[in-house]
């Protein structure tokens, strides 16, 4: 690596106090990414309980249309789907998590205080099962979606953290060293040289004083 | 707190439920309806967005699309015929991104 400082007192001072501040902030950033894998590991395990929940309830509720679409008409099973009374919403808030903005969702369910968005003539059983079980799961669904939004946010800000860390453990850092070493040489050869010069010069002194 | 919308796309069967519970639907229809589904969802105010997996499949860029933004929270669910392992996938994928190495999945694939 090449080294562009005038190897000067100065300069020495100025690079051991960048190399004390970027010993510092590795040690910063190191923490940050230890805190950030953490909960990131938390989360990624929460959300893999998560999905396999929201994949078995699934799992039972989309078949269960199926089944109320065999007993009615396709016309009639739109027709009675198609008019929502629910006024289902999501409820964002924002959470921070290592300087981090995640989302928070909530499902909001309208003033209807049931979710059957249709009379009950000309619909089966079988449908009313279907919404039901549906309106069960999305709560988790919803939860679900938040989670893999985080961490898909946590894992962006990991990268560029690590990227970071990796960048002053093995760029700057040795880069900084390096030059500290440098210029310590340096100033050490200049004073060798100095000394020795000092020397002959007292000697060709003295040899004209003999 | 704000309020946000509920979207779910995929294919018709699996997101006519959806339906009733006051979510916007995106049927799947040809290719062609991508590029409308993408504005739309960038038009609306959603704070979710459901794929099918079937959805995800076909119309990849709706995964990425949001990636970066903290809202909408795009999750895949399975379709119809139950679970691919898409989701999966892609959870796999982020972490391997963010760990550097799949450290998680490799025991159970």
């Amino acid at each position: 690596m090449e080294i562009r400082v005038s190897a000067t007192r100065m300069q020495l001072l100025a690079t051991r106090k960048r190399l004390a501040m970027a010993e510092r902030g590795h040690k910063l950033m190191k923490d940050k990414l230890d805190e950030l894998m953490k909960q990131f590991l938390e989360l990624v395990k929460a959300e893999r309980k998560l999905r396999e929940e929201v994949e078995a309830a699934l799992g039972r509720a989309l078949p269960a249309f199926l089944q109320a679409r065999a007993t009615m008409s396709r016309a009639e099973m739109e027709g009675a789907l198609m008019v929502s009374r629910a006024q289902s919403k999501i409820e964002a808030a924002s959470r921070n998590i290592m300087n981090v903005k995640v989302p928070e969702l909530s499902w909001v369910i309208g003033e209807a205080q049931d979710v059957y968005p249709y009379g009950f003539s000309g619909t089966s059983a079988a449908l009313d099962d279907a919404v039901e079980g549906l309106t069960k799961v999305v709560p988790k669904l919803v939860k679900l979606a938040e989670v893999e939004k985080t961490i898909e946010l946590l894992a962006d800000e990991l990268e560029k953290t690590r990227r970071r860390v990796n960048a002053l453990e093995y760029v700057v850092i040795p880069n900084l060293e390096e030059t500290i070493k440098y210029i310590v040489m340096k100033l050490d050869e200049m004073e060798r040289g100095n000394l020795t010069r000092l020397m002959k010069v007292k000697d060709i002194v003295r040899k004209k004083r003999a | 707190m704000s309020m946000y919308k509920i979207a779910v796309v995929g294919e018709e069967e699996a997101v006519l439920g959806f339906r009733s519970l006051g979510a916007d639907i995106f049927a799947l229809g040809g290719p062609e309806q991508g590029e409308k589904i993408l504005a739309a969802l960038k038009r609306g105010k959603y704070g979710v967005v459901f794929l099918t997996e079937q959805a995800a499949e076909a119309l990849p860029e709706l995964v990425k699309a949001f990636e970066d933004q903290p809202l909408p929270a795009v999750a895949i669910i399975p379709g119809i015929e139950g679970s691919l392992g898409l989701a999966r996938m892609r959870m796999k994928k982020i972490v391997e991104k963010a760990v550097g190495a799949d450290i998680l999945f490799q025991e159970r694939g």
